[in-house]
């Protein structure tokens, strides 16, 4: 498990910048390797005005013509995720609040509020 | 002169290639914009972005193929100064603004700026947003006297009607950035505005927000922000940002905007979600101001700057491929915590180009 994590870890961020032709998308995909081998088939040329898709095209007509977006589009997935009582517990170590949980643990025995346990490592 | 240009194709990343042309000064060619496509060529808003380079420079040659697929820029000097710009409806004003806001502290003369259309939309930062969270971040880099967006109007999509000012001073030089203490969250602050439409609705996505703020920290203050008459623009329409701040000055924000069907309540949710979501990804810099600071980093004195920010993401990527084709700059990359497998935050740092603003000498 430590040696997977540490794979994770160790992701050279500046080789995949830098020296990769990969497109941004497919570097921020967890398997890169993946996406080049699985591309369709070349479709029949049957039409004579078919569209070709490339990778520029492959997130749809809204992205086409709308490109250059600051912000994305909201991941509903990723969102839903908040909906979790233990998610929303989970980032409470990012506010100032969760210091006076580590001053309680201190042994100052103030605002101990039992659900705030365990948050306080750093 | 058309030898040293650096070459693109696609119509993505437009915004950010044409920042970069004008502040390096080297020229710009973009082919095969959307040539694969039924309508083919560059778009209005698109058409709109390079008249409004063309006011704010000085001397900047831009020239368009007759299908519109294709496009030279030979910069100028950010010329600056007071200027009026109509955006069409198809962009709010952010899409215009985020490239203004690049070059701006580099002009000849202060920039004063008037945008009218779109103030709030999906695609890009609103107006709120960038008053209160992407001005604070030229603070960081020296940039900050005199630096100010007022939101004379509000202009809902589709119809606009909102109008801008945008006031940013000239600097000598950035100042080099070292921002590797995330902090802790301390405040939440929030604008939820609501134009042509009951103002209940505002005071309704406020209660939807704190009901899970609230847990977090005492300091949260969500205004509701007013606007009558003629000032609220042409549609209804109304939106949720939120920005949280941390104890050394990280601002971290998110917005959400009404939707045809969805509660207002909803789509309050859906921003403080967002916002934890940013928050939770952790660093210095949230994910949408990623380019500008590291644009701000490269274009410092010669030192070595440094920030902590979450992973990459495409727009960011490219962004740093593109600044090396025009800089020659490349970031170091590495993880934040080399120590804590579970850290996915990274360490940016590269050396600083030494940007002098010439222009501001020839006056």
């Amino acid at each position: 498990l430590d040696a997977l994590a540490g794979k994770r870890r160790r992701r050279d961020w500046m080789k995949d910048i830098y020296s990769s032709s990969l497109t941004p998308e497919e570097i921020l995909s967890s398997n890169p390797s993946s996406s080049s081998s699985s591309k369709p088939t070349t479709d029949f040329d049957d039409d004579f005005f078919s569209i070709k898709k490339s990778s520029l095209f492959h997130e749809g007509t809204n992205t086409l013509e709308f490109a250059d977006k600051t912000k994305t589009s909201p991941d509903l997935a990723e969102l839903s995720k908040w909906e979790d009582e233990e998610m929303l517990d989970s980032v409470r170590k990012l506010f100032i609040t969760a210091d006076l949980n580590v001053a309680a643990e201190g042994g100052e025995g103030e605002g101990g509020d039992g659900e705030w346990n365990g948050t306080g490592n750093d | 002169m058309v030898g040293s240009a650096i070459q693109y194709s696609g119509h993505q990343y437009f915004r950010h290639r044409l920042a970069l042309s004008i502040l390096s000064g080297k020229t710009l060619k973009i082919d095969k914009i959307r040539s694969e496509d039924k309508n083919p060529g560059l778009r209005d808003f698109e058409i709109s972005l390079l008249r409004l380079l063309e006011k704010v420079t000085n001397g900047t040659v831009i020239e368009i193929s007759v299908t519109g697929t294709a496009i030279l820029v030979k910069p100028g000097i950010i010329a600056g100064g007071p200027l009026v710009h109509d955006c069409p409806l198809s962009r709010s004003i952010g899409y215009f603004l985020e490239p203004i806001i690049m070059l701006a502290p580099f002009a000849k003369r202060p920039l004063q700026l008037t945008l009218r259309g779109v103030t709030t939309d999906d695609n890009d930062l609103s107006a709120d947003l960038i008053r209160t969270v992407t001005l604070p971040h030229l603070q960081l880099f020296g940039i900050s006297d005199g630096l100010e967006l007022q939101i004379k109007k509000r202009g809902a999509p589709p119809a606009g009607g909102g109008e801008v000012q945008f006031l940013c001073p000239i600097v000598k030089q950035v100042k080099t950035l070292n921002f590797v203490e995330p902090g802790k969250i301390k405040r939440i602050r929030g604008i939820s505005h609501a134009v042509r439409v009951s103002p209940q609705f505002s005071n309704r996505m406020i209660e939807a927000a704190r009901s899970i703020l609230n847990r977090y920290i005492p300091d949260i203050y969500l205004y509701s922000d007013v606007y009558k008459g003629d000032e609220s623009g042409k549609s209804p329409g109304y939106a949720l940002s939120l920005l949280a701040e941390s104890t050394t000055s990280a601002l971290f924000c998110s917005e959400a905007i009404s939707q045809p069907g969805v509660a207002p309540e909803d789509i309050a949710l859906q921003a403080t979600r967002s916002l934890l979501s940013e928050i939770s990804k952790g660093g210095c810099v949230d994910q949408k101001h990623q380019s500008l600071v590291l644009l701000f980093m490269v274009l410092g004195s010669e030192d070595v700057g440094r920030c902590r920010m979450a992973e990459p993401t495409p727009r960011t990527i490219q962004f740093l491929r593109d600044v090396r084709d025009f800089f020659g700059t490349s970031f170091k990359i590495v993880s934040a915590e080399p120590g804590n497998s579970e850290s996915t935050e990274l360490l940016y740092s590269c050396y600083g180009t030494g940007h002098v603003n010439a222009n501001r000498n020839l006056a």
